[in-house]
C-alpha cells in the first residue's frame, strides 16, 4: 500500500514538473473553426493559432510568412509570391496548388471576407513554390486584403466541402499554424504544439484555451493559477489593483501595451457647420484630453496624435506632430468665427459604457464654450445604420490604425465617402472631402517601399494636423496579464504584447 | 381515460404547435433589415452576392411559399443554418438541452420531494410556527431577485470561501471519476439557489391542497371510520396530493427548458439560456427562432403528457 | 365604493404586512417623485461624481461605484424607473387582461374559447427567453421592456377575473337583471365590473411587483435603456465592472436589497388589500 502511494506521488509530481501544457483563457465562444467565418473574437485567436496566411505584419511593417517575401508587378496589378517549404498539420507539403486553391475557392465561393471579392480576380500558378495573385488595381491595401488576410488550406480537405457556409470545420480542421487541433469542449480548445512548425517551442507541448464569459470569473482564474494568460484587455481599475497591491496577486503580472485603436470624434463634413474648419478647431480645443484619459480610463491612456496614426505603427509614426492642449478661450474665439448658429447638435455614440461615459464629458466640454450637444445613444446595430446613413452631425468612432495603418485611406479619402442609395459606400462616414488630404492619401496608396511610405505618412499627418478632419481623442493602452505560478521566462514585447513568438520559445514550468 | 379525449388532445396540441411556428415565422418575416446581409454579416457585399444568398435561401419567393416551405422543413426537423455556428440549428440546440435539463430537472426533482413532505406536515399542522415561517419565507422569496441571490452565494462561497468553483461545468482537465466529482462541484450553487427558491413556495401550494383534501367529506369518513392520522396521510392524502404535484413537475421543468437565464448567464453554465442570449448578442436569427420553437414545442408536449396523466391518475379531470 | 375607503385603511393598517407594505412604498413613491431633493448627488451629472469605488462614509452613504458616481443618488433615481415600469405594466395587464376576462365571461361560447386558447398559449411560453427574442427584434427601451412585460403579464389576470364574472353571473341579482330585459353592456358595467374590480386591484399589485423583478431581470443581462439610471442596471454594471474582485459589496448588495423591498412592499400591500376586499378568495388561496 506505502508502494502504492509512493507511487502514484511520484507520478503526480512528475506530471506536474513535465506537463507543459500552457493553459490560456479567451473571452466569448468559439462555435466554428471555419477560417472564412470568424465571428467571434476568440475564434479568431484560435483559427489565427491554426491557419497561415503569406504574408503578416509586425511592428507597421510587412513581413513573410508563409510566403519568403513578395513583388508587385504593376504591369498586371497583381503580386508575386515565393513560397517558403513548409507542411500541413497532417504532413502533406503546403504547395503553390494549396495557395491557388485557397484564393480561388473565396472567388468561387463567394465567401464574406469584407472587400476582397471586390478587387481580387484570380490566382496563378507559376511554378511548384511561386504563385501570382491578380487585383483589378493595385494598391497597399492590396496586401492586407489577400497575402496577410487569406488563410491557406490544404485543398485536398476543402476540395470535397461543396458548401462552406454550413461548414462548421470542427471535427479535423488542418492547417499549417502553430498549433494543431486536438478536441473542442463546450468550455476549451485542446490544441498541440507542431512540431513541423518553425516557431514550435521545445518546451511546450500544448496549449488549452479556456472558454469564459465573464471577465471577472476568467481574472480570478489567472489568480488562482487555472490560466496562464488571459486573451483580452483588461479593464483599468483592475490592473490598478493588481499593480498597487503586489502582494495580493503575486504570480499575477500586467503588462501595458502601447494600443493601436485611436478614438475620434467624426464630423458630419456634408452639413454645415461641420465643414467649417473654425467650428473643428474650436471643438479640438474645447476638449480636456488629460481629464478624458484620466476619468474614463484611470490613466491608461495616451493622448492621441493630431496626425491620428499611433506610436503603435512605430514604422509610419511620425512623433514631431504632436498633440493639443485644453484651451477654453482660444476655443470660444474659433467658435465665434465660425458658423455655428447655436443649434443643438447630435452626438452619435455607441451603448458601450466608456464610449457613454466620454460622450458625457465631451458634452459637457462643448457647453462650456457654447456648443449644444446632445446624445444619441445606439445599439451596434443601430451605430452602423445611422453611420451608414449619414445620420449624425458628431460621432464618437475609433480607427484601428496599429496595424495597416494604410487603412486610414479608407477612413477619410472622399471616394470613400460619396452616398448611394442613402448609403456611404465605404467607411468615411463623415463625408471628409478635401482635396489636399485625398492626394497626401492616395499617395500613401502607391508608396510600397520603406522609404516612400514613411514620406508619405510624415506628410499625412502633418496635413491632418492643419485641416482636422476628425478630432483624435486618445489611444487606450492594452493591458494584458499574465500568470508566473506555473511558467516563467514570459517575454514582454512593446509592440506585440506578450503572447508572441519569444515568450512561447523561452517558457519554462516553474518549480 | 377515454379515447376520445386523448384524440382531441393531441389535436388541440398540433394546432397549438402550428400556432406557435407560424407567429414565430411571421415575427422573423416582419424583422427590419435585409436577411441575406444580415447572414453576411457585412453590410459591403456585393448586389449580386445578395441575390445568389437570397435564392439560396428561397427569400426571393413569394411569402405564402415560403412559409409553406418553412412548415414543410420544419416537420422534417430541419430549423435552418446557424450564422454562427454553420450548421443545422437544430443540432446545436439538442446539445445544450442536456446540460439545462441537469441545472434545472435535478433541484426541481429534489425541491419535490422535499417539499411534498414539508407541505404534508405543515398542511396537518395548520398555523404552526413551521407553517408559519415557512409560509412567510415563501412569501419573502418571490420578492428575492434570484439572480441576486445567486451573486450573493458566489461572493460568499466561491469568492471568500473558496469552497466551489465560480462558474462552468467541468474542469476540462478531468477524466474519469474526477469529472464526475467536478460537475457535481461545478452545479451545486445553481442547484442550490433553484432549490432554495422553489421549496418554500411548492411546499405552501402542497399545503394548501392538503388543507382542502382535509376538508373533503372522504377524509371525514375515513376519520369517522377510525383511521389514525398516520393512515389517512398514507392512504388518502399522498395519493391524491401526488397526482396534481407530478403534473405540476413535469410543467415546472418544462417552464425552465428556455433556461434558467440569468442562472446559466451567472454560472456560465452552457445551457439553453445562455444560447439565447448568445443568439439575442450576435443577431444569430435562425438559432434564436429555433431555440424558442424547439422550447415551445416541448412545453406544449410536457403539458400534453400533464394532461394526461392527470386524467389517467384522477377520473375528475376528464369531465371538466 | 366610496364607503370603503376610510374604512379599507383602517383595515390595512391593522394587519402587520399592510402597515410594512403601505410605509416601504410610500417611501419609494416619496423618493421617486422627489428624487432631485433627496438624492445629494445627481448621478446624472458627470460634475457631480467623486472618487471611484469608495466604500460607505458620510459622503456616500452606500459608497460610490466604478465611475466615482453616488450609489444612494442611483438607488433613489432607479426607484423612479421600476416603480414606473411597475405602475405602467400594472395598469397595461389590468386593462387588457381584465378587458379579455370580462369579455370572455360575458360573450361565452366562441369567444370564451377563442381568448381562453390564447390565454393558455401565453400561459405555457417561457417568459424571460422570449421577452430577450422580442427585446432582440424591436431594441431595448424603456418602451419597449413595458410592452414586453405587459404581452406577458396579461394572461394569468384574464383568467381570474373570467372566473370571477362567471360565478357572478350564476348568482340571483344578474339572472334577476336579465330577466328585466338589462342589456349585455348594463350588466357589465353595474354588476359584473365591480364585482371583479378587487380581484383586479390585487393582481395589479402582484404584477407590478413581477414586473419589477423582470426589469430587474432583463436590466441585467443587458436589455436596458442605456441613457436611465435603474437598479437591475446598477447590478449589470457592477459585474461586468468587477465589483467582485475589486471588493466593492456595496455596489451589489444595495441596489438588490431596493429591488427586493419594492418587491416585496408591493406584494404585501396586494396580500393585505385582498384580505380585506376579498376574504373569502383570500381565504381559499391561503
Amino acid at each position: 500500500m506505502r508502494r502504492f502511494l509512493f507511487l502514484t506521488l511520484v507520478l503526480m509530481i512528475s506530471t506536474f514538473v513535465f506537463s507543459s501544457q500552457l493553459n490560456v483563457a479567451v473571452l466569448g465562444e468559439v462555435r466554428s473553426l471555419n477560417p472564412f467565418l470568424v465571428k467571434s473574437a476568440a475564434e479568431r485567436i484560435v483559427v489565427g493559432y491554426l491557419y497561415e496566411t503569406l504574408l503578416t505584419e509586425r511592428a507597421g511593417q510587412v513581413v513573410g510568412a508563409l510566403a519568403e517575401d513578395f513583388q508587385v508587378d504593376f504591369s498586371d496589378n497583381s503580386l508575386i509570391l515565393k513560397l517558403r517549404d513548409r507542411k500541413f498539420h497532417d504532413g502533406s507539403p503546403l504547395t503553390a496548388d494549396d495557395v491557388v486553391f485557397s484564393f480561388n475557392y473565396i472567388l468561387q465561393k463567394r465567401l464574406p471576407l469584407g472587400p476582397i471579392l471586390a478587387y481580387f480576380t484570380g490566382a496563378e500558378k507559376i511554378d511548384e513554390r511561386t504563385v501570382k495573385l491578380k487585383f483589378r488595381t493595385m494598391n497597399v491595401s492590396m496586401l492586407s486584403f489577400a497575402p496577410m488576410a487569406i488563410p491557406i488550406i490544404p485543398k485536398a480537405v476543402w476540395e470535397k466541402v461543396e458548401k462552406p457556409l454550413e461548414f462548421p470545420n470542427i471535427e479535423n480542421p488542418v492547417g499549417s499554424g502553430v498549433l494543431m487541433f486536438e478536441k473542442l469542449t463546450p468550455q476549451s480548445v485542446v490544441m498541440k504544439f507542431f512540431k513541423g512548425h518553425p516557431d514550435a517551442p521545445q518546451g511546450l507541448d500544448s496549449m488549452v484555451f479556456h472558454i469564459v464569459q465573464d471577465e471577472t470569473m476568467g481574472f480570478l482564474g489567472l489568480v488562482k493559477g487555472d490560466y496562464d494568460y488571459v486573451f483580452w484587455n483588461l479593464d483599468p481599475e483592475l490592473a490598478k489593483q493588481v499593480m498597487e497591491n503586489p502582494n495580493k496577486y503575486p504570480n499575477v503580472k500586467v503588462a501595458l501595451i502601447e494600443g493601436g485603436v485611436v478614438n475620434v470624434i467624426l464630423f458630419n463634413h456634408r452639413k454645415s457647420p461641420m465643414n467649417d474648419l473654425n467650428f473643428r478647431k474650436a471643438v479640438l480645443h474645447a476638449l480636456n484630453y488629460r481629464e478624458l484619459v484620466e476619468k474614463v480610463y484611470s490613466g491608461l491612456a495616451e493622448v492621441a496624435s493630431l496626425g491620428l496614426i499611433p506610436k503603435k505603427a512605430k514604422a509610419v509614426y511620425d512623433e514631431s506632430v504632436g498633440v493639443v492642449q485644453q484651451n477654453v478661450s482660444l476655443a470660444k474665439e474659433l467658435l465665434k468665427n465660425s458658423s455655428y448658429d447655436g443649434r443643438k447638435l447630435t452626438l452619435l455614440v455607441s451603448s458601450d459604457r466608456k464610449a457613454m461615459d466620454m460622450a458625457e464629458y465631451i458634452k459637457l466640454y462643448l457647453k462650456n464654450i457654447g456648443v449644444q450637444v446632445e446624445l444619441d445613444v445606439q445599439g451596434p446595430e443601430g451605430l452602423t445604420t445611422r453611420l451608414k446613413k449619414a445620420d449624425f452631425d458628431l460621432a464618437l468612432y475609433s480607427y484601428s490604425l496599429g496595424s495597416h495603418s494604410e487603412m486610414v485611406f479608407y477612413h477619410l479619402h472622399s471616394s470613400r465617402g460619396e452616398m448611394r442609395n442613402g448609403q456611404v459606400v465605404g467607411f468615411n462616414y463623415g463625408g471628409v472631402n478635401i482635396p489636399e488630404l485625398d492626394q497626401a492619401l492616395q499617395a500613401i496608396w502607391i508608396a510600397f517601399s520603406e522609404k516612400e511610405r514613411v514620406e508619405a505618412f510624415a506628410r499625412l499627418q502633418k496635413l491632418l494636423a492643419e485641416v482636422v478632419p476628425v478630432v483624435p481623442l486618445l489611444v487606450p493602452v492594452d493591458i494584458e496579464a499574465y500568470s508566473v505560478k506555473n511558467f516563467t521566462g514570459w517575454v514582454v514585447s512593446p509592440t506585440e504584447g506578450v503572447m508572441n513568438v519569444e515568450t512561447l520559445k523561452s517558457l519554462k514550468p516553474a518549480r | 381515460m377515454s379515447f376520445s379525449y386523448l384524440v382531441k388532445r393531441i389535436v388541440q396540441m398540433i394546432l397549438t404547435i402550428l400556432v406557435a411556428v407560424t407567429v414565430s415565422f411571421v415575427l422573423i418575416r416582419a424583422l427590419p433589415g435585409d436577411p441575406a446581409e444580415r447572414f453576411y454579416g457585412d453590410p459591403r457585399i456585393p448586389e449580386e452576392v445578395k441575390q445568389e444568398i437570397k435564392s439560396a435561401f428561397g427569400l426571393d419567393k413569394p411569402v405564402l411559399i415560403q412559409y409553406l416551405s418553412f412548415l414543410k422543413q420544419f416537420f422534417k426537423g430541419d430549423l435552418g443554418v446557424s450564422y454562427t455556428y454553420n450548421r443545422r440549428v437544430v443540432g446545436v440546440v439538442l446539445e445544450r438541452l442536456p446540460w439545462t435539463l441537469l441545472l434545472t430537472a435535478v433541484p426541481t426533482i429534489l425541491g419535490m420531494i422535499t417539499s411534498l413532505s414539508l407541505g404534508v406536515y405543515i398542511g396537518c399542522n395548520r398555523n404552526s410556527f413551521v407553517d408559519k415561517l415557512v409560509r412567510y419565507v415563501a412569501f419573502a422569496l418571490h420578492s428575492v431577485p434570484t439572480f441576486w441571490f445567486a451573486l450573493l452565494l458566489v461572493l460568499l462561497f466561491s469568492f471568500k470561501l473558496e469552497w466551489f468553483p465560480l462558474q462552468g461545468m467541468i474542469d476540462p482537465s478531468a477524466r474519469g471519476f474526477s469529472s464526475f466529482v467536478s460537475l457535481l462541484r461545478h452545479a451545486f450553487l445553481p442547484w442550490l439557489v433553484i432549490f432554495v427558491v422553489n421549496v418554500p413556495g411548492f411546499a405552501v401550494y402542497v399545503r394548501n391542497m392538503v388543507i382542502l383534501i382535509l376538508n373533503e367529506e372522504f377524509v371525514l369518513t375515513a376519520k369517522a371510520k377510525g383511521l389514525t392520522e398516520r393512515q389517512i396521510r398514507k392512504r388518502h392524502i399522498l395519493r391524491n396530493v401526488l397526482g396534481p404535484l407530478f403534473s405540476m413537475l413535469t410543467l415546472r421543468i418544462a417552464g425552465m427548458l428556455g433556461g434558467a437565464v440569468l442562472i446559466e448567464t451567472i454560472f456560465s453554465w452552457k445551457g439553453m439560456g445562455l444560447l439565447v442570449l448568445e443568439a439575442s448578442r450576435n443577431s444569430d436569427y435562425p438559432l434564436l427562432q429555433a431555440t424558442i420553437i424547439i422550447t415551445i414545442v416541448s412545453i406544449i408536449v410536457a403539458n400534453f403528457l400533464a394532461d394526461v396523466l392527470q386524467a389517467a391518475f384522477d377520473p375528475r379531470v376528464r369531465f371538466e | 365604493m366610496k364607503k370603503r375607503k376610510p374604512n379599507f385603511f383602517r383595515e390595512l393598517f391593522r394587519s402587520f404586512e399592510g402597515t410594512v407594505g403601505f410605509v416601504i412604498l410610500c417611501v419609494m413613491v416619496f423618493c421617486a417623485v422627489f428624487a432631485p431633493l433627496i438624492a445629494p448627488y445627481d448621478p446624472y451629472d458627470i460634475t457631480q461624481r467623486g472618487r471611484k469605488l469608495q466604500p460607505p462614509s458620510p459622503q456616500h452613504i452606500m459608497g460610490t461605484d466604478w465611475y466615482g458616481v453616488d450609489i444612494f443618488s442611483q438607488i433613489v433615481y432607479g426607484a423612479r424607473t421600476s416603480l414606473t415600469v411597475g405602475a405602467l405594466t400594472a395598469i397595461g395587464v389590468s386593462v387588457i387582461g381584465g378587458f379579455l376576462g370580462v369579455t370572455a365571461a360575458t360573450f361565452g361560447k366562441g369567444v370564451d374559447v377563442l381568448i381562453m386558447r390564447i390565454v393558455d398559449f401565453v400561459m405555457v411560453l417561457p417568459g424571460l427567453p422570449i421577452m430577450i427574442m422580442i427585446m432582440t427584434y424591436l431594441g431595448s427601451s424603456f418602451w419597449t421592456l413595458v410592452f414586453v412585460l405587459v404581452v406577458f403579464g396579461w394572461a394569468g389576470i384574464s383568467r381570474v377575473v373570467r372566473a370571477i364574472v362567471l360565478s357572478e353571473k350564476k348568482r340571483g341579482y344578474v339572472e334577476a337583471a336579465v330577466c328585466a330585459g338589462a342589456s349585455k353592456w348594463y350588466i357589465l358595467k353595474k354588476h359584473l365590473l365591480p364585482a371583479a374590480y378587487s380581484v383586479l386591484v390585487v393582481n395589479a399589485a402582484f404584477s407590478a411587483a413581477g414586473a419589477m423583478l423582470a426589469e430587474a431581470g432583463l436590466s441585467f443581462l443587458g436589455f436596458s435603456d442605456p441613457r436611465v439610471v435603474s437598479w437591475g442596471k446598477m447590478l449589470s454594471l457592477a459585474r461586468t465592472c468587477n465589483a467582485l474582485v475589486l471588493g466593492a459589496w456595496w455596489w451589489i448588495l444595495f441596489p438588490g436589497l431596493a429591488i427586493f423591498l419594492a418587491s416585496f412592499s408591493i406584494m404585501s400591500l396586494g396580500v393585505a388589500s385582498e384580505r380585506i376586499l376579498n376574504p373569502k378568495i383570500s381565504d381559499r388561496r391561503e
